[in-house]
Formats: structure tokens, sequence, C-alpha cells
């Protein structure tokens, strides 16, 4: 009887982590997705009013603050001053795939990301804006669906947690 | 000149060929010009040379051509990736890269309200080297002073003959004093960036420990600039020309400053015959002229003219001195 309980209790307990977890994933992308958005509205600043070179500029803004997000920027910033004839494209999109693994983003933003490298640095400061604006757009958009969607879903995740280790332990007893 | 310099810049299909290159070459080296779908022309020694399977040949049906990959790929090392850091001179048509190299651009110009923006799709683009040549105006430094004083002097040459690199040097020695000279302070206005070849204002030539330099500044504003800021006893200009630089010349000499200047042409009377440049010439205050030739060589013959364009002096170079 004894085990059974424990067993019983265990399998609640992992399966209402899940729903858990699960339901969390939503927050933890939309506080990445706002972190990012703050490292390009920084890196707009150097691009418009310092003119710092991109190196620089991406060194600059990842010394502002301490995610995964900084540690990208500063990775590529460190592949450039290395001068082995790479284009930003390049670089950017290696580390992009590395390091944000380590991160919530998704595929979806990885993609707008690489897309936002194809045109930056090889533009006007004009030009440079508009590009940075049409991401920041995306990402403000991203944003707004991950709410909708995590007030939508957190709470069915975590009672589906709950609900579904009661199911199993009924089905087994 | 550091290699390094050129080779950061350079496209990943040219680095290869680059790095074999010998250094007697990379004295000689003047030009590359890069220009979509053409072959890359290096000129060197006064050659033109191609690569081909990163060699260099003279002639050859391998040639490499030149992608418009290479040409965005070149823009974006010249710039740092950065070329919106770089718009104004863009606008004027060329950038200076760290080691005073020039690199000059065309393609589709932007015009906005009769101005030109700015160039969008950069087809074309020509690095100069730049070479400093220390002491290439040790032959002709004695004939610029008379009894202590520096002289008002204009170098005349025809274009690729190392009129610049001359007065670089030239620069360099009155700045740091010559032999039982003291040197003296010397103000460069420095309109393209080829005298200093400052990077970030810092000169990346070496233009003396008494130099004012004034870098990416229009001539004629540059001297009464530095006349009134830097009190410098000597002014350097490149290339002169235009009616308002004759002016700021003027202004400068009643200042009390010496002007040493340079101008395109082949000999005395041909600049005499110029319109503008002749009003300066027959007003007489120019003391020293230096005419350099082209003979088999760059600048390697130079004459010394005095104000009655009396030949004072004839320098010949030996032509292992070529640049």
């Amino acid at each position: 009887m004894f085990a059974k309980i424990l067993g019983s209790s265990l399998i609640l307990l992992s399966s209402s982590f899940l729903g858990f977890y699960y339901s969390k994933g939503f927050q933890r992308r939309i506080d990445d997705l706002r972190v990012l958005k703050k490292a390009l509205i920084l890196l707009r600043g150097e691009v418009n009013y310092a003119l710092s070179p991109m190196p620089e500029a991406l060194e600059n803004v990842s010394e502002r603050f301490d995610h995964e997000i900084a540690h990208f920027f500063k990775s590529i910033a460190d592949e450039l001053n290395l001068n082995q004839g790479k284009t930003l494209t390049q670089v950017w999109k290696k580390h992009a795939v590395e390091v944000l693994e380590k991160t919530y983003l998704n595929g979806l933003d990885i993609k707008n990301l690489i897309m936002f490298s194809e045109n930056i640095g090889y533009l006007d400061k004009e030009m440079q804006n508009n590009n940075i604006h049409l991401l920041l757009e995306q990402l403000d958009e991203e944003i707004k669906t991950a709410i909708e969607n995590d007030a939508k879903y957190n709470k069915l995740y975590r009672s589906l947690g709950v609900l579904a280790g009661i199911f199993i332990i009924v089905v087994m007893l | 000149m550091k290699k390094e310099s050129i080779e950061k810049i350079l496209p990943a299909p040219l680095r290869d060929w680059f790095q074999t290159m010998k250094k007697r070459d990379i004295k000689g080296l003047q030009e590359i010009r890069l220009r979509v779908g053409k072959p890359v022309i290096i000129y060197m020694h006064n050659q033109e040379y191609y690569v081909s399977e990163n060699e260099l040949v003279s002639w050859g049906k391998n040639r490499y051509v030149v992608t418009d990959k290479d040409i965005k790929e070149t823009m974006e090392f010249i710039s740092n990736y950065s070329l919106y850091a770089f718009e104004d001179e863009v606008r004027h048509g060329y950038i200076t890269i760290e080691g005073g190299h020039r690199v000059g651009l065309s393609g589709k110009v932007i015009v906005e309200n009769r101005q030109v923006k700015t160039i969008k799709y950069i087809s074309c683009i020509n690095i100069r080297i730049s070479h400093e040549i220390k002491g290439c105006s040790d032959s002709i430094m004695t004939y610029l002073f008379e009894d202590h004083q520096v002289l008002h002097t204009l170098i005349i040459s025809p274009p690729k003959c190392g009129k610049t690199t001359l007065l670089r040097d030239i620069i360099r020695q009155l700045s740091n004093g010559y032999e039982d000279q003291e040197g003296i302070t010397v103000g460069v206005v420095d309109e393209r960036s080829e005298l200093g070849g400052c990077y970030r204002g810092v000169p990346q030539n070496d233009i003396g420990m008494r130099t004012d330099i004034l870098d990416g500044c229009p001539k004629t504003e540059g001297m009464l600039m530095l006349i009134r800021s830097m009190s410098p006893a000597v002014i350097a200009v490149d290339e002169i020309g235009s009616s308002e630089d004759i002016d700021a010349i003027d202004f400068v000499m009643n200042a009390g400053s010496k002007i040493i200047c340079t101008v395109h042409g082949a000999n005395v009377n041909e600049v005499k015959d110029k319109p503008i440049l002749g009003k300066l010439m027959d007003k007489g205050v120019i003391e020293r002229f230096i005419v350099l030739e082209n003979k088999n060589g760059i600048g390697d013959m130079k004459k010394v003219y005095d104000k009655q364009y009396k030949l004072i002096g004839m320098v010949v170079e030996p032509t292992t001195n070529k640049h």
C-alpha cells in the first residue's frame, strides 16, 4: 500500500511539474524576446548617434546586460575583429544558430534575426534604421502573439499536467 | 607599408594571391582595381597585371573576374562592417582606411535636392596604395631654404610621379628639423586624406612631430583655419587649382606663413599658361619650383628652379629607388 501511494504521488508530481514547465516556456520566450528588443534598441542608438563601427557597437551593447543574447553579440564582435575575411552575415548566422539554441527563442525568431543580418552594415544610416525598425516591429508582433498564447495555454498546460497524472494513477490502480 | 592593412580589406578569393606577394612587389604596388564582371587589375611598378590561379600574370586567359559578391565583401571590410559610419566619405567618393590607403568608389549615385546623397550600388573600387618613402626629399631639401628661412615652394608634376609622396616627406623633414635647420610648426590641410593618411584623425604616415593636420577639410577654409588657430610657420597643401585656393594662398603669405604646395603640370611654362595658376605665377611670389619628371619610373628626375625660373639644381635618382 505504501509503495502504491509513493508511486502515485511520484507520478502526480512529475506530470504536474511537466505541465508547469511547459506553461513557463511561453513566459521565458517573452522575456528573451524583450531582451532582444532592448538589445536592438541599444544597437540602433550606437549606429545612429555614436556611429560606432559594427564590431564596436555590438561589443558596447553586449556590455550593458547579462544574458545569452549579450554573449551572442559579443561572440560576433570577437570574430569580426579577427579579420578572417568572413562577411558579417556569415558570422552572424553561425553564432545565431549556436548561441540562440541556449535561449528560449524559437526557429522563427532565429530566422528573422538571420534575415535581418543580411542587410546590416552595408547601407547608409537611413536604411540601417529601417532595417532595425523592421525587426523591432516583427519582435513586437511576436511578443504580442506570445502573450496572447500564454494567456490561452498557460492554464491549459498546468491543468493538463495535473489531470494527466491523476488519469495515469486511476488507470494503474 | 603594412601588408596586413591591405590584406584585411581584400575579398577572400584575392587573399591567397596577396599572401604570396614578395616584399619587393609590395613596395611597387600602386593600385588594385576591382570592377564587377571585369578582371581584377593590379598596377605594380607602373605595369598592369592580372590574377590567374593565385599568380600575377601580365597576360593570360584564366584571369580572375571580380564578382558582385567580391565588391560587397570588400566594402564590408573597408568600412569595418559599418558603411553607415562612412556616409560623408561615400558621398565624396572615397574612404581612407587604416594605413592611409585611399579607396575610390563609383557606381549608381543617388541624388537628393541636386546634392549627391550616396553611392548606392557600388560597382567599381580602386584601392590606391599609399607609400611612405622616407628620405625621398633628402636631395632637394637644401634648395628649400635661404638664410635658414623656408621659401615659398611649388611642386609641379604630372599624375603618378610621386608629388604627394615628396610633399609628405618634405613636411616630415621641416617638422622634425633637417640637418642644421630646427624643426618648425607645419600646418597641413589634407583635403583628400592622402598626406597624413589619417584614420580617425590620427595620421598613419609620419608627417613629423610639429605638424598639425586638418583631415578631410576643404583646402580654402582649412588654410584660413590653420592661420587663425595653429600659428603655423609653413602651410602645406596638395593639388591646388581653384581661384579660391589662390586667394587663400595670398592670405597665408600675408599672414607671414610660408606655403608649400603641389600642382598638376608637365613643366613651369605649362603651369604659367593656366588661367588661374598663371595669376599666382605672375605675382612672382613663389621662390622655388620643383618639377618632377617621369623618365622610365616614378619621379626619378627632379629639377629645381628659382624665382626667375632659372634652373638651379637637378637631381636624378637611381632607378633602384622606384616606388
